[in-house]
């Protein structure tokens, strides 16, 4: 018996170590296995994405010397933007690398003196420049040097000292510059600020939404919940939707543009025609449609300014002129993003956001759509009107919107967000149902019915797959998001439905 | 017990003092400031010191920005008086001059200098000349930029008066330019003869320093050729030389060395020969060897793309007027010559001989090229090659054909 055992032990124990061998030494095969790509061997040229794109307008009507050639002028453009990248992020760092490339010797020196001084009293900028209305004075015969007056130039610049903000500032200059090609490089030679002309913009007031009436919901379709113009676009289906979400009687939707999935600054064309098409089809079902930007982005840093900027620009261009469009939705819930990034930096980005949109759109009421009725009160100056999100129970609603009510008097008020999961299952211990989501639905719906409220709820569909990046990866906030719908995923109506079909 | 009740009393002491130093900033936040500094107009490298009626030094910035950058300074000790010095890379910079009085984060006061150059003091030019090589004629011209700085490089202001000279031989020119846009500049067009020009710039008594720019002759207009020779036979050894005339551009000016000049040549059957030359003052020369029989060539040359000379028409005489032709007995070897020059003289070694073999049906079996040596040419018909028996030969040397009938034997 004895031996028996000992027999068993000492086949186990091979095999235990035979085991761990194996295992080690494919770890260590794994490992060597790993690191760079062997292609990085062959340096290939690497992709270079823009780091900086402020929105830049050329003048070249009276250009004296010579005419200017396009290659040149984008090669010049090129490089003073870059001088620009260079400097901003030379006095982030205070470190003077890169200056050479884009500064002669002379204004180098003097930047250098700034950043050292800079140093010593422990004072860092965080700059950008969000336009440049450069107009070419001059270019040489040579082709070697260029005078232009930058006109305009959107600059904004936050002063730390020992980590502290001193001062935020966002300020219109104008310079003229002299630009020198030394050595295949457009290097800045002079750099003197002028008085900039003050100029008299006509503001253009925009189109006044007639709110009252305003009654909608958040739209994904079924099959591709926040991923709406991906893979699985399929105008058919978004036509059947729209025309029953018109049938219920309902006149807008919101929809959402995912920042990254769009392609940041290289806007994806095909997204953009899948966008047009949604459009195209909400105005031909008689819907009114929220356009809600820079969807799942979180990183609102100055740096970043041109690039979210740039993106914007094209979407809103793009866009501005379509009758099916209401309103243009800067960000979705950005307060929840106060903690982690900052408020002031999300608050900035946000200010700065408006600002741009509102100069390429003048015509189209801004809003942003907190997620909550206390944040909604952020910014509420800068917007056209002001939508929050409401997920709380019915009898909070009236307090919390009397009060936002009252610190924000001026502004049209909408309920952008709500609505009741119909979850019953084993992480809220089956206490969930779809008659709880009619109840609370119908209640709340009276409410905003009677004080006139205009309102989007939470949503169409149920979904059965929603993304880590919506609400996390816990499986019981998963399941719950995946209940708000009043079709089930298999688009039969839910109790919920009948209150829209009454209404029809 | 009574220890722990010290510890206590001194965590609720620190704590209050924790709060009350928190408290006593916000109590600061109200405070005001009146600008005492009422000047906004300076001189670049002017002292410039920014007063305000207070003296809360604490926790207060002046941030100042010009087009080069942006810093905070703090305040420096001035009894009663909140002052800030503005440091010398911000003093020394033309242009606008931004400030922002800071305490406790707040922008309290803003105000904006105008700093204008020194021109007062010595001034600097910086000068660019370009392109440094032009072309005589009026046509082409090179542009002359200048930036007057002051002694900290601050471009001058708009209107500063400059006065271009430009020599050229003995001519002196001087004009009175104006500044615009930081610049001024001027296109200075070339003079229709070639040389060197300098260039430069005066202004306040400041000097620029000088530039050169080579003024080229221009393309060559039409010119004529001629040629030298020994003798007019056409012996296949002297050498002829053709000759352009002086190549000059449109404004007499002879055209730049080296530039290369084609002949081309027409013999008689319409064979093109060329030969080529690069100029020197204007002139340029090719040499030919003389053909070896008579003929006669039309040359005619070519700057190509600009210009081109007349046609000439050149005749060589036949230098071998006649040959003998003597074959061995067995026929096998033919000896050709001696061959003889004008002068009767056994002719340079080289002239070609060609030799065809027919057969009796005229049907052409082989051919040789030899060069004479010592004025003869020797073939020899081998045994292997050519059977016994009656062949026609053919003979050619200058351009004289004889022709044979032998029997090999």
């Amino acid at each position: 018996m004895n031996r028996n055992l000992y027999r068993v032990f000492l086949v186990l124990s091979f095999l235990v170590l035979n085991a761990l061998i194996l295992f080690a030494i494919s770890s260590v095969w794994s490992y060597l296995n790993t690191g760079a790509d062997r292609a990085s061997i062959l340096h290939l040229q690497e992709e270079k994405s823009s780091t900086y794109l402020p929105k830049i307008t050329w003048d070249i009507s009276t250009t004296k010397g010579r005419p200017i050639e396009k290659q040149t002028l984008s090669e010049i453009e090129r490089d003073y933007l870059r001088a620009w990248q260079v400097r901003n992020i030379a006095y982030e760092t205070n470190d003077t690398y890169g200056l050479t490339d884009y500064y002669t010797d002379s204004i180098r020196v003097k930047i250098s003196k700034i950043i050292e001084l800079n140093k010593t009293n422990g004072v860092i900028l965080k700059t950008t420049t969000l336009e440049h209305h450069p107009k070419l004075e001059f270019y040489s015969a040579d082709g070697k040097m260029v005078v232009f007056t930058d006109h305009d130039v959107t600059q904004y610049e936050e002063v730390y000292q020992n980590n502290i903000q001193l001062s935020k500032n966002q300020h219109t200059v104008s310079f003229k510059v002299i630009l020198l090609l030394e050595d295949g490089f457009w290097r800045i030679r002079q750099l003197v600020e002028i008085q900039t002309e003050p100029k008299i913009i006509d503001k253009i007031m925009p189109k006044k939404v007639s709110f009252s009436k305003l009654k909608g919901l958040n739209y994904y379709p079924q099959a591709s919940p926040w991923d709406m113009f991906g893979k699985k676009f399929n105008d058919s289906i978004i036509n059947n939707d729209f025309k029953l979400i018109s049938k219920l009687g309902l006149n807008t939707i919101r929809i959402f543009i995912p920042y990254e999935a769009f392609g940041k600054t290289t806007l994806d064309v095909h997204k953009i025609e899948k966008l047009k098409k949604t459009l195209d089809l909400a105005e031909m079902n008689n819907l009114k449609v929220v356009i809600t930007l820079f969807d799942f982005y979180g990183n609102y840093d100055i740096k970043d300014w041109t690039l979210t900027n740039h993106h914007a620009e094209y979407i809103v261009s793009h866009f501005k002129n379509h009758s099916a469009l209401l309103a243009w939705d800067i960000k979705n819930e950005p307060d929840l993003d106060f903690e982690s990034r900052g408020k002031n930096k999300v608050l900035s980005w946000l200010r700065q956001t408006i600002a741009t949109i509102k100069k390429i759109d003048p015509q189209h009421e801004i809003t942003i759509g907190w997620s909550s009725p206390e944040a909604a009160i952020n910014l509420n100056d800068e917007v056209d009107f002001v939508s929050f999100h409401f997920y709380k129970k019915v009898s909070e609603f009236s307090e919390a919107y009397s009060d936002l009510k009252k610190q924000v008097p001026n502004k049209p008020l909408i309920l952008q967000e709500f609505g009741y999961s119909s979850y019953d299952g084993f992480w809220n211990v089956f206490t969930g149902s779809e008659e709880d989501q009619k109840e609370y639905m119908d209640a709340l719906i009276q409410l905003l019915n009677t004080e006139n409220i205009p309102y989007l709820f939470w949503t169409l569909h149920d979904f059965e797959e929603i993304p880590t990046s919506v609400v996390g990866r816990l499986p019981w906030k998963k399941a719950q998001q995946k209940h708000f719908g009043i079709l089930d995923s298999n688009l039969k109506p839910k109790p919920v439905y009948s209150i829209f079909k009454e209404r029809k | 017990m009574k220890n722990l009740n010290n510890y206590i009393t001194i965590y609720i002491f620190i704590l209050i003092l924790g709060c009350s130093r928190q408290a006593s900033v916000k109590e600061n936040d109200v405070a005001s400031f009146k600008l005492l500094s009422k000047q906004e107009q300076y001189i670049a490298g002017d002292q410039i010191l920014i007063d305000f009626d207070n003296d809360i030094t604490l926790n207060t910035y002046l941030v100042i920005n010009n087009s080069l950058g942006t810093s905070a300074i703090k305040p420096i000790e001035n009894k009663k008086k909140l002052s800030f010095k503005i440091p010398d890379s911000y003093a020394q910079k033309s242009g606008l001059c931004h400030w922002f009085l800071v305490y406790n984060s707040q922008i309290q006061y803003t105000g904006v200098l105008n700093l204008v150059p020194n021109s007062e003091k010595e001034i600097r030019l910086e000068s660019y000349l370009g392109p440094r090589s032009l072309t005589a004629g009026n046509n082409d011209y090179s542009m002359f930029v200048i930036i007057p700085m002051d002694i900290f490089g601050n471009p001058l202001p708009d209107n500063t008066s400059i006065i271009n000279k430009v020599q050229f031989e003995n001519d002196i020119k001087e004009t009175a330019l104006l500044t615009k846009d930081l610049i001024s500049w001027t296109n200075i067009y070339s003079p229709k003869k070639s040389g060197r020009m300098l260039v430069s710039a005066t202004s306040k008594s400041t000097d620029s320093k000088e530039f050169t720019t080579i003024v080229f002759p221009g393309n060559a207009t039409n010119f004529e050729i001629s040629f030298t020779r020994n003798h007019k036979f056409a012996d296949g050894n002297q050498v002829i030389t053709f000759k352009t005339t002086q190549l000059k551009d449109a404004f007499g000016n002879s055209i730049s060395d080296g530039t290369l000049v084609t002949f081309i040549i027409t013999n008689s059957k319409g064979v093109k020969l060329k030969a080529q030359g690069t100029t020197i003052n204007g002139i340029a020369e090719a040499r030919l060897l003389h053909p070896v029989q008579k003929e006669i060539w039309e040359v005619k040359a070519f700057v190509l793309g600009a210009a081109e000379s007349q046609k000439i028409t050149l005749a060589f005489e036949a230098s071998i007027i006649d040959f003998e032709i003597n074959t061995s007995k067995n026929g096998r070897t033919i000896t050709i010559g001696p061959l003889k020059g004008f002068m009767k003289q056994l002719v340079p070694d080289g002239i070609p001989i060609e030799l065809k073999v027919f057969d009796t049906n005229d049907k052409e079996i082989n051919n040789f090229i030899i060069s004479s040596i010592k004025g003869k040419g020797t073939f020899l018909l081998s045994q292997d090659f050519f059977p016994n028996g009656n062949y026609k030969i053919v003979l050619e040397t200058a351009g004289i054909i004889k022709s044979r009938t032998v029997l090999l034997k």
